[in-house]
């Protein structure tokens, strides 16, 4: 069987490019960031091309940027300030009773390690099932399902903690 | 907006690889959509999303500083004789290796302000950081992290930078808050875009500027003091 030969990064560019910048907006809620996100990962990888290009690959590159770039104070002001909720699109997988909005999103990270807070992007926000995460992690399924459930206590920690008048705080589903 | 699915959601990731025609279990996919609203609704976003991505602006990498080759020239032919003796004498000269200066990590910082250059000692919001690093010549993957208010973040993405001297590292960012430890670090590709700050990383501190208040305040307080020092001594 011939497999195709794999990508160069400009074709994989064009190719994967609009997947990632829907996947990056799903995260930031903003078009612009999420498109200065995906190509500054080309502009990269093109300087210094990896040894596979394929869209998983591409994904954990594009959430670990997303979440640095969350992670800078002035950075997540921003992004508060000019969210676009509709670039989160259908959402299929719940957080318990409660929103997984940008402003939960960057309580999480605050309160997260480095791995749970890809954890949620993937699993919430991308909707990969226990499986899909561990084998993008690679990590087993049961460190996985472990912290899932720690996150799922942070969340509702902080969800309880929000209160109505303040909208910086995350949401509460009625 | 909500939408239930009839069994467990078939992921973004397997879908936009199902509408690329790169889907491992198509036909799963095909039979779930075909019952599974929730999960149409999504492939229909990814198919209607026709967007094409705008031309990347690559930093240029062709031949650069080629102004400086005919000095580089000179100087090394003038060098050469010099570099000769001084490997050749044979007396107590210092040699060459750990500690030539260049090989340490060290960190600069450019502080902007509406075009103007300020010394890099305080940071205010309307402030511009840039980070240039000098580091021992050769391609390396570098992390700028800040530590403020007891969090630690990334405000730029991990860069290449073909180390030298003060090499400028590609993004700006901007602060707001606390005291600002800006640190550089070496990165491995394994270790890159982690929140950390290693043990040999290079920091800089920088503080918050005093408000305009305080900072009347303070130049009232000296200027009372130079007046009362000027009185007394008369």
């Amino acid at each position: 069987m011939n497999e195709a030969a794999p990508p160069t990064p400009s074709q994989a560019y064009q190719r994967y490019g609009p997947a990632l910048v829907r996947k990056a907006e799903r995260v930031l809620r903003n078009p612009d960031d999420a498109m200065d996100i995906v190509q500054g990962l080309f502009v990269d990888l093109i300087a210094r091309p990896p040894k596979s290009l394929d869209l998983p690959y591409l994904y954990s590159a594009v959430t670990n940027r997303c979440l640095n770039l969350i992670r800078n104070q002035s950075n997540r002001s921003r992004l508060l300030e000019s969210r676009q909720d509709v670039l989160r699109g259908p959402e299929r997988t719940s957080l318990g009773d409660t929103v997984l909005t940008l402003d939960l999103l960057t309580h999480l990270l605050a309160a997260l390690d480095s791995k749970s807070a890809e954890i949620v992007v993937y699993h919430y926000l991308d909707d990969l099932d226990q499986d899909e995460v561990a084998q993008q992690m690679g990590m087993s399924r049961r460190a996985v399902v472990k912290r899932l459930t720690k996150l799922r206590a942070v969340a509702r920690d902080i969800a309880r903690a929000a209160t109505p008048a303040d909208d910086a705080k995350p949401e509460v589903r009625s | 907006m909500r939408v239930e699915c009839t069994d467990t959601p078939i992921s973004w990731l397997e879908l936009e690889r199902y509408v690329l025609g790169e889907s491992r279990i198509e036909a799963a996919v095909r039979g779930h959509l075909a019952e599974c609203n929730a999960c149409s609704q999504v492939t229909s976003a990814i198919k209607l999303d026709a967007r094409v991505m705008p031309a990347l602006e690559i930093p240029v990498t062709g031949p650069r500083r080629v102004w400086w080759r005919p000095v580089a020239t000179i100087a090394s032919a003038l060098l050469l004789p010099a570099i000769l003796l001084l490997v050749l004498w044979p007396s107590e000269q210092p040699q060459p290796g750990s500690g030539a200066k260049g090989d340490a990590l060290s960190i600069t910082l450019v502080r902007e302000r509406g075009g103007v250059l300020l010394a890099p000692t305080h940071h205010a919001p309307a402030d511009r950081f840039k980070v240039r690093v000098s580091c021992a010549p050769g391609m390396r993957l570098l992390d700028v992290v800040v530590r403020q208010d007891g969090a630690l973040s990334l405000p730029l993405a991990t860069s290449l930078v073909d180390c030298g001297n003060a090499v400028s590292v590609p993004g700006a960012f901007t602060l707001e808050g606390g005291i600002a430890e800006i640190c550089i670090q070496l990165v491995s590709e394994k270790d890159q875009g982690r929140a950390i700050v290693r043990s040999d990383a290079v920091c800089h501190v920088l503080a918050p500027e005093a408000t305009n208040e305080a900072t009347n305040e303070a130049t009232n307080e000296a200027t009372n003091e130079a007046t009362n020092e000027a009185t007394n001594e008369n």
